[in-house]
């Protein structure tokens, strides 16, 4: 038991010493509060006639307090003041406790338990969860089991048949994902051994641009290799970041959700800036965009390079140089979903070390561009990989975006989720949170955006008991050019995830909607912040569910059921994708044509 | 041959202890010194001041040099250190560890507050092999300083702008630095710290019946005042401190010296068991100027030939230079001769 005397310097500011005060006599500790605004001579008196172990001083700093606190501590010195003094208030720092001579200095964010291990003499461990920061399961404590066992029978007959039918066809993409995986071993190339086994299989099977570059060298048009310069000053700059990093944890009391961020500015080194501002600031887990051309590209380059526009190249040296950028609990998604090399980048971001990835066939097809029996043989073999590599995916519904009613893209999501399910994988359902055109249309947010948001949850939820990660990011379509709507309208997004009870979430940085380009830092840190802010506000308080939101969670489930039923009348998956069942013309989705006519039946 | 430690502490924030620290170094090794041993009771080294975000001078140090510093400071330092004893001070940002410098580059030096601390932490710089040790103060502290050998003082216009004032100030400050030692065989009452009229009460009882008081700790300048101010009629006394520094805690220290000048004309005598040899006096005519438009600060200077001439004018015992317009040479001389 130690004894404590508590000193507000100040006439008024005394709260954080009385809650102190609280906490150590609940401790067990003997404490004197004195009252506010005595002479330090008085202050030091009491403390060596009291015979204390601990003084604790607070004071809010002003013109001239620096001083008269530096004084203080001189004062106590020659006096002979044995106890060890602490300093506290909202301008300090440890810095400036160090300047003006105090064992300690306890500024904005101290937790009680910082100031009992103060006064225990105990090394406190600045929240364990910071300093090691794991990295977290999204997919943990989820069943896959289905509540809706309707639905379940159809989703059961659709991803059958589909799996079957891609079973018995192949692709380029198919054949690449089957060299990387036999013929490219990551600690041989890390090691600069040759693979010229490997690369030449390779080169026969991708398209003309890439081809070239195994060939005769030739890069991308818009892509560039780094230089050495460019190359030390990164390793420069990430010593020199990594010895600084201290993350913040964003979520307060909560255990979930996990936060994403993203990234993909075209250059590996600013992307590297960004994971680190997002890593430093609190996210839990970074996502890897790629070039859109990546999407319609035959095979994937190689090199250290940089792309002059939006999208980072997806290569084994890009990738590589990425992941050992990242804090050891960085949660890592490289995105393989939608194009001509989904499965052959779940091969290399697993062989890489990356932990997540996104696959979703009913989107690419429908959204990005991608012919839906190529990117069915395609996505399945991803599927398989991921499953084979332990790899978590995300089944995102992106296709709302282009106007396809939710319900339609969930049946899609589930299909796709199931197929992985059969297939022993770990999909996560990626609902977006967003002011889609349905909704505009619908008016299902005319007056909130939470009602609808909420049963798109709650439809998941009464379907099956699987992960929920919405993004992607949320609040899509909500956002301005204004930074301060953009980071509220996230924040109050990221709430309601929490609320609801989500496991993940994407957010945007505020000048998303509006950047055109490379987003900016300052950007990143608004929505980082503006969600631990939100994350502080609610803490685990629940939301009361609406009527409407109610009503709408049976509508969808209701019309997720009728789509699956259309899906099965139809028989064939890649049939019911090229009649627009998950998603039509008139909604805005129209199947993709890269990679026509390169699927062959074995 | 002795390893001297050399404190250098200021007036005020920003009256260029740092700066003064940093001339006083590149002398010590023009003069041949290797192995330069550095520490500070506060904290220094970062690129701009907390209060006015004016730009800082920064500490460099060579390869070689011995250095007890926070942990926090190791890592975030750019010269390299190595640690070579990690000391049990606790302070805000970890505990102090006594390195070596590995590679040069600049340093951020946190070190002990107190003064038994720095007792600690000097002795240990001195067992690794420092030739000459420097401890750099904070904002106006003075308390740990005892602790070494021998104190620069760094006043300038950033304590004041009105000349009168700075040189009054400067010059009372030296006056009870050379209060004058007390001798040891004396019969000495001991009384503790002498902090409101209750305690005055007992040191007076204390002084009726001793010929010498040693109060262990301080006095607050209020009692010591009113002390000053009694018809005492007692005969002759000795009041001792410990040291020069617990009195200059005290505060006002044109007061304080004033107040030990009317005591000995009541045939009281102030002195201390331990002296803190004043070395030299460092002037600096910048000093930050607020602006209350944008609420920020400007580096704004004063008159410094004048600034000098009045100090020299004032401070005849104890040298004095403005270091940025002089240089440190001349000074470094004096230091090492009275040293």
């Amino acid at each position: 038991m130690k004894k404590v005397l508590l000193a507000p310097v100040d006439p008024v500011h005394d709260i954080a010493l009385k809650m102190i005060n609280r906490t150590l006599k609940e401790a067990g500790h003997e404490t004197i509060l004195l009252p506010p605004d005595l002479p330090s001579e008085q202050i030091i008196k009491t403390a060596i006639n009291e015979r204390v172990d601990v003084v604790f001083l607070s004071r809010t700093l002003g013109y001239g307090v620096a001083e008269l606190l530096a004084r203080f501590a001189d004062m106590a010195d020659a006096a002979g003041l044995k106890a060890k003094i602490a300093i506290g208030g909202m301008a300090i720092r440890p810095q400036m406790a160090q300047e003006l001579g105090f064992a300690a200095g306890f500024g904005p964010g101290t937790t009680m338990e910082e100031t009992l291990a103060f006064v225990e003499d105990r090394p406190y461990i600045k929240d364990l969860s910071v300093q090691q920061k794991k990295r977290k399961d999204i997919t943990g404590g989820h069943s896959y089991e289905y509540k809706n066992k309707r639905i379940e029978a159809l989703l059961d007959k659709i991803a059958t048949q589909a799996i079957a039918w891609a079973n018995s066809h192949t692709s380029p993409a198919v054949k690449r994902a089957a060299a990387r995986e036999e013929l490219w071993n990551a600690d041989k190339w890390r090691a600069y051994e040759d693979m010229s086994v490997f690369t030449n299989e390779y080169a026969a099977l991708c398209g003309d641009g890439v081809r070239a570059f195994y060939e005769k060298g030739e890069l991308h048009p818009k892509t560039r290799r780094f230089t050495k310069s460019d190359v030390e000053d990164l390793e420069k700059y990430l010593r020199r970041t990594k010895k600084h990093m201290q993350p913040i944890t964003i979520q307060h009391t909560l255990k979930k959700p996990v936060i994403f961020n993203q990234y993909g500015t075209g250059c590996p080194y600013m992307d590297i800036t960004h994971i680190k501002v997002s890593e430093g600031w609190g996210a839990d887990g970074v996502v890897h965009f790629d070039p859109s051309w990546g999407a319609r590209t035959e095979g994937l380059y190689d090199g250290f390079i940089t792309h002059k526009e939006d999208g980072t190249v997806i290569t084994p040296a890009n990738l590589n140089r990425i992941y050992s950028s990242l804090e050891p609990g960085t949660l890592w998604q490289v995105r393989a979903h939608r194009g001509l090399n989904t499965p052959e980048t779940v091969v290399l971001a697993a062989k890489i070390g990356a932990h997540l990835t996104k696959i979703n066939i009913c989107y690419g097809s429908l959204g990005a561009g991608t012919d839906p029996a190529r990117m069915t043989v395609d996505g399945v073999s991803s599927i398989k990989y991921a499953a084979k590599y332990g790899l978590p995916f995300d089944v995102v519904t992106n296709e709302e975006l282009c106007g396809v009613p939710a319900f339609k893209a969930f049946a899609g999501m589930l299909a796709v989720s199931h197929i992985g399910k059969l297939l022993g994988a770990r999909p996560v359902l990626q609902p977006l949170f967003c002011y889609s055109p349905e909704v505009m249309i619908g008016g299902q947010m005319a007056d909130n955006y939470v009602d609808f948001n909420t049963a798109k949850i709650l439809a998941l939820r009464e379907i099956i008991d699987a992960p929920i990660w919405p993004g992607a990011p949320i609040g899509f379509l909500t956002q301005t050019e204004d930074r301060v709507q953009s980071s509220t309208s996230t924040a109050l997004h990221s709430g309601l995830a929490a609320m609801l009870g989500v496991d993940a979430i994407s957010i945007a940085s505020a000048d998303e909607a509006y950047s055109g380009g490379p987003i900016t830092v300052p950007s990143k840190v608004d929505t980082l912040r503006s969600t631990a802010e939100a994350f502080r506000f609610f803490g685990n308080s629940k939301l009361e569910i609406s009527k409407n939101a109610e009503l709408w969670t049976d509508q969808l489930v209701e019309q997720i059921e009728g789509v699956l039923q259309e899906a099965v009348n139809t028989g064939d998956f890649v049939e019911a994708l090229n009649k627009g069942v998950f998603g039509n013309t008139e909604d805005g989705a129209y199947p993709g044509r890269a990679g026509r006519g390169t699927v062959e039946r074995l | 041959m002795k390893t001297l430690s050399i404190g250098v502490a200021g007036t005020a924030k920003n009256t260029g202890k740092t700066t003064t620290l940093l001339a006083l170094i590149d002398c010590a090794r023009a003069d041949g010194f290797k192995k330069i041993g550095l520490t500070s009771i506060g904290y220094d080294g970062e690129y701009r001041d907390n209060v006015t975000g004016l730009a800082k001078p920064r500490v460099f140090v060579r390869e070689g040099d011995i250095v007890a510093v926070s942990e926090g400071c190791i890592k975030l330092s750019e010269a390299e250190l190595l640690p070579l004893e990690r000391l049990d001070i606790q302070t805000p940002l970890g505990k102090i560890a006594v390195c070596s410098v590995r590679r040069e580059g600049l340093l951020l030096v946190a070190g002990p507050s107190r003064k038994k601390e720095l007792k600690t932490v000097i002795e240990r710089l001195k067992a690794y092999g420092a030739e000459l040790i420097f401890v750099d103060g904070a904002l106006s502290r003075i308390v740990p300083m005892s602790e070494t050998d021998g104190l620069v003082l760094a006043t300038g216009a950033a304590l004041t702008t009105n000349f009168e004032s700075l040189c009054q100030n400067s010059a009372a400050i030296l006056d009870v630095l050379s209060c004058g030692l007390s001798g040891a065989d004396e019969n000495i009452l001991r009384l503790g710290s002498v902090f409101d009229a209750d305690d005055l009460l007992k040191l007076m009882a204390a002084l009726r019946e001793n010929e010498s008081v040693q109060i262990d700790g301080i006095i607050a300048l209020e009692q010591l005042v009113s002390l000053s101010e009694q018809e005492l009629n007692i005969g002759k006394k000795t009041l001792i401190f410990s040291d020069p520094t617990s009195l200059l805690v005290s505060g006002d220290s044109i007061l304080l010296s004033r107040t030990i000048k009317e005591l000995s004309k009541q045939k009281i005598a102030v002195k201390t068991r331990r002296a803190l040899k004043p070395l030299a006096l460092t002037v600096n005519p910048y000093h930050p100027k607020y602006l209350p438009e944008s609420q920020s600060y400007e580096a704004a200077y004063v008159d410094k030939i004048e600034l000098i001439k009045s100090v020299r004018k004032a401070i005849k015992n104890t040298p004095s230079a403005d270091i940025i317009a002089e240089g440190a040479r001349d000074l470094w001389s004096e230091i090492m001769r009275v040293l």
